[in-house]
């Protein structure tokens, strides 16, 4: 088996690499056809990405290529793989179109949230403020630069924050949060109790704990229990 | 290994998405089973995996995989093969089928279908590996011959002695995909007939057919990106004739077509299907 090992080594050294070794050989090929699934995933799965970097496409799938691969078995999760590994740099690289990284950022958060798992964690209670909340798993956050998710080209230069979950139609909706609400969330889905998690929120937006925070939050809450998105409190015999 | 009747036979097709919502109007007379890959299904939820569950009511579903790497050297991914052997379960599946191929080294999924060099080695590394992967399935799993595109290292067999060693060692099914047969006897110069002649037949469990196109320096690519031309009617038509009933898969991966000229194609080849059928009918 060490020869078979070695020789695909290779053959994944050279897919992969930069084109010399394979030119004009008939394994070039491989690296040809490797690349055109690639191209073909983000282009399906990272739309608008794949527009916004146009010809520079191809320099970055092979710098995907070259640094990184793919190692996922999911086609799929490639994207997530190559924003990952890529954007960090988009944001900093000055030849290409600012609100690249967050575009791609957003598309990443999207497929994760259209894919993630069907389970609905049981939460048969009523919310407290001394008591974390539960969510359903199709459902994730984040902020950006830029007001990617408006459609706009490009976009505004921005703050954003960004919730993201699947209706029980399976469609994809954003909810734009103000600063403190995104803070509040995110320690309420990371399990810290919601008197805890708006106390905290509030002083990492920097806003006072005041009758309109608690308003505003109360109606967040209440209204991501209409769409399906906050379940609940953990039901009693799970805390 | 036999595991015949584990579709329907007759001409279905390889479910995509770009028509997924297009076929489910349509009345389950349309088709007599469809072909799903797993992978494009497993450890997800939302919308895919509930229009599957819709598709299977209308239609038996058969399952063939992408990224088993049957010929890879890292151990196989137990993750997949839990979430794998889930899925089969679910959809009462009696064989799965993957590709006579390698494509993932422990560094990297490549995400293609790479080839293995016709030798001892890998005709014994092979039947290991399917036996295992068939093991942690609980199912026969089924090898498909693929395309390959240069021979690697000095050629100590061709590709019809590796097919039939590994079919011997393994004890695989086989998934005889007819264009893949007919784009290596292109590249590669042989007579498709006389290597068909030599492939025991009993082994086939379904077959597949599609189209492919023709680069610039005029190597045949298997691209699954266009009909199935003429000769690879002609090969299917080879096939039933001498095997009988079969489920036959139209695989289709790029440049997709609007649903209704692919349901033409899927007729055309029903055609093919049921003439070579009542020629094997006469043979007795
Ligand atoms: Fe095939």
């Amino acid at each position: 088996m060490a020869d078979l090992r070695e020789a695909q080594a290779r053959l994944r050294e050279a897919i992969l690499g930069p084109p010399g070794e394979l030119e004009g050989q008939r394994l070039g090929v491989y690296r040809r056809l490797v690349r055109a699934t690639l191209r073909g995933v983000v282009r399906d799965v990272l739309p608008r990405t794949a527009a916004a970097l146009g010809e520079r496409l191809e320099v970055e799938l092979d710098r995907f290529c070259r640094e990184r691969g793919p190692k996922t078995h999911y086609l799929r999760d490639v994207a997530l793989e190559l924003v990952e590994h890529l954007a960090p740099s988009w944001r900093v690289d000055a030849s290409l179109p600012p609100h690249l990284a967050d575009l791609a950022r957003l598309e990443a958060l999207e497929l994760r949230v259209a894919v993630a798992g069907d389970e609905r964690p049981d939460a048969r209670a009523e919310l407290r403020l001394d008591a974390p909340a539960v969510f359903q798993e199709a459902l994730g956050q984040a902020s950006f630069e830029h007001a990617v998710h408006e459609g706009a080209d490009p976009p505004d230069a921005r703050p954003v924050w960004l919730l993201v979950y699947r209706d029980d139609a399976h469609a994809l909706r954003a909810l734009e949060l103000t600063r403190a609400a995104a803070e509040i969330l995110e320690r309420l889905r990371a399990g810290t109790t919601l008197g805890a998690a708006i106390e905290q929120g509030a002083r990492a937006a920097g806003v006072p704990v005041d009758d309109a925070l608690l308003a505003g939050a109360a109606r967040l809450l209440a209204d991501l229990a209409d769409r399906g998105a906050l379940l609940g409190a953990p039901a009693p015999d799970c805390q | 290994m036999s595991v015949r009747g584990g579709a329907p036979p007759g001409v279905g097709l390889g479910l995509r998405w770009e028509f997924l919502e297009e076929l489910l109007e349509l009345p389950a007379s349309t088709l007599p089973f469809v072909e799903i890959s797993p992978e494009n299904y497993l450890r997800r939820g939302g919308y895919y995996p509930a229009a599957l569950e819709r598709v299977r009511e209308r239609w038996p579903v058969v399952t063939h995989g992408l990224t088993m790497s049957v010929g890879g050297t890292d151990p196989f991914d137990d993750a997949y093969f839990r979430a794998l052997r889930a899925q089969l379960e679910r959809l009462g599946a009696t064989f799965h089928s993957d590709h006579l191929c390698w494509s993932a080294t422990p560094e990297n999924s490549l995400h293609d279908l790479l080839p293995l060099p016709f030798t001892d080695e890998a005709v014994r590394h092979v039947g290991r590996r399917v036996r295992e992967a068939s093991d942690r399935l609980g199912l026969p799993v089924a090898l498909e011959n693929v395309s390959y595109y240069a021979p690697r290292g000095p050629p100590a067999m061709s590709e019809l002695e590796f097919l039939l060693a590994v079919l011997d060692e393994s004890d695989a099914p086989l998934l005889l995909d007819v264009n893949h047969l007919h784009v290596n006897s292109l590249n590669h110069g042989f007579d498709p007939l006389a290597f068909l002649a030599r492939v025991p037949l009993e082994r086939v469990v379904e077959v597949h057919v599609a189209g492919h196109h023709v680069w610039e320096d005029g190597l045949v690519v298997d691209t699954h990106g266009a009909a199935a031309p003429d000769p690879v009617h002609a090969l299917l038509a080879w096939v039933v004739e001498r095997a009988g009933p079969l489920p036959v898969v139209l695989e289709r991966d790029q440049e997709i077509p609007p649903l209704p000229a692919l349901l033409d194609e899927v007729r055309a080849l029903g055609e093919t299907y049921d003439r070579a059928l009542a020629r094997w009918r006469a043979r007795g």
